[in-house]
């Protein structure tokens, strides 16, 4: 299986013993939860990125990260070997965005939100890329739904548009369609709100 | 104007780093956007704390089990520290000092929502360890080692060692729960810089929560069931954590003369004190 990211064979996140250890007897659902710091650094970045331009609040982003990666560590045995990891994790985060707007997140207990240092000293990105990041993600938030996704997905998250159609559902061809008229549309709209 | 396969290759293009080479409209937004993604990261200490979180299982040494001449001693000089401590609890005057230690072992918030304060604390003493072994070399004390079976493995431990605390996680190796927490600090590092870990404050339960004292061997600890859980229900102006009772995250606490402990549960099974007591005497009877 090839990691869609990184385009690396899945297999080279493991160790050789675990590799020994998958070619005897081990399904996708205990390599994943065998190897989940590979799957947390290879698509950290990627998944923040994608979150961040959905909810346009930089605390929040981290809030949802850490959601979607301790709920895929701990329903590791839900993964399916057939579907990269990468769409199995863009599941996730969808639903936890949809939670998110609906306002009814999972409640975190302490034991594990006192882990994830709220009170760290504040994150170094400018005011106004905040600022910037607010008005984007107000402006993807008014295209229509496949639009605003092959969007996020092309320009924040960063990936190709095979990708995206693997995650989406739809041809690549398609894909390059949405980006187009999600491009055309978010110009519009942030060319009205810059007037 | 671009087609969308033109559109396409100029983004693949600006995804490698090449953003001021296009002209147009079209162009301006996606590197404007490509710009502003690329100046988010994570930031680096929840990083590094989410990132702890999936550390690789690495399996415990199963606890050396004692001899049985030592089990009937043990049992001996438990039957006399049980009497000792009945009489005591039997005075008034003793009983008074002997309630102050035990309530001191949950103290309660007096508010249902509250925010938590943290201590903060030096990121460079702040570690943890893939073995038993490796946490034992890292600490001054001997640390009491659960017999949980060979069912669970020794996930990882902690420590913070301004505030000599320790903490080892226990879980099946192929899932996250049940995830067993047990704590251990010095009675006078507790006293002096409050009970145990990561910088909690005061470490209180809720003004509802049910405490249940229990007993086993010379020992009379507590029982909690609850956490403070945060969730975007709370009503505007709430602060950030409240109480819940029914939160599935067991709690035992009890002391000897030296050392404060804890064993903490996350369970999606009901969970009775007696299954914590019982990893408990297994901690104590050496």
């Amino acid at each position: 299986m090839e990691d869609q990211l990184t385009g690396k064979p899945y297999q080279q996140f493991l160790t050789q013993s675990q590799q020994e250890d998958k070619a005897d007897s081990l399904n996708a659902q205990t390599t994943v939860s065998r190897d989940f710091s590979a799957v947390y650094e290879a698509h950290k970045l990627t998944m923040y990125r994608y979150v961040l331009a959905r909810v346009g609040h930089v605390q929040d982003a981290h809030d949802i990260t850490a959601q979607v990666f301790l709920k895929a560590y701990q329903n590791a045995a839900t993964y399916r070997e057939d579907s990269p990891v990468l769409h199995w994790l863009i599941g996730i985060a969808r639903h936890a965005i949809i939670d998110h707007y609906r306002r009814a997140r999972t409640e975190l207990p302490l034991e594990l939100v006192q882990q994830l240092p709220h009170d760290a000293p504040p994150i170094e990105e400018t005011v106004e890329n905040r600022l910037r990041l607010k008005r984007v993600a107000e402006a993807l938030n008014s295209l229509s739904e496949d639009r605003r996704e092959a969007l996020t997905l092309r320009l924040f998250a960063g990936l190709k548009n095979q990708e995206i159609a693997g995650v989406m559902g739809k041809s690549a061809d398609a894909v390059a369609m949405l980006v187009h008229r999600g491009v055309q549309d978010l110009n519009a709209r942030l060319g009205k709100d810059d007037q | 104007m671009s087609t969308p396969h033109e559109l396409d290759r100029m983004i693949d293009d600006q995804l490698d780093g090449n953003l001021q080479t296009h002209d147009g409209n079209e162009s301006a937004l996606t590197t404007e956007l490509i710009t502003l993604a690329n100046s988010f990261t994570l930031d680096a200490n929840f990083d590094s704390a989410l990132a702890r979180q999936f550390k690789t299982s690495i399996a415990v040494q199963p606890k050396t089990r004692r001899r049985v001449g030592w089990q009937r001693m043990g049992a001996a000089a438990a039957i006399v520290l049980f009497a000792l401590i009945a009489v005591t609890l039997s005075v008034p005057q003793f009983r008074a000092f002997a309630q102050e230690i035990i309530d001191d072992l949950f103290p309660r918030s007096e508010e249902t929502e509250r925010t938590i304060e943290y201590i903060p604390f030096d990121q460079d003493e702040f570690e943890d360890f893939d073995t038993f072994d490796a946490l034992q070399d890292a600490v001054e004390f001997e640390i009491k080692l659960p017999d949980l079976g060979n069912a669970y493995v020794f996930e990882v431990g902690m420590t913070i060692l301004s505030r000599n605390t320790i903490l080892m996680r226990f879980s099946p190796p192929e899932t996250e729960f049940p995830d067993y927490r047990v704590m251990q600090q010095p009675l006078v590092d507790a006293t002096s810089s409050g009970i145990f870990w990561f910088g909690e404050e005061d470490n209180l339960i809720g003004p509802e929560a049910e405490i249940l004292e229990v007993e086993f061997g010379e020992y009379i600890g507590e029982f909690v069931q609850g956490s403070w859980v945060t969730g975007d229900h709370l009503t505007e102006g709430a602060k950030d954590y409240f109480w819940r009772s029914d939160f599935p995250i067991y709690h035992l606490r009890w002391q000897d003369a030296t050392f404060l402990y804890e064993i903490k549960l996350v369970s999606t099974d009901p969970i009775q004190p007696e299954d914590l007591v019982a990893i408990a005497e297994s901690m104590m009877d050496d």
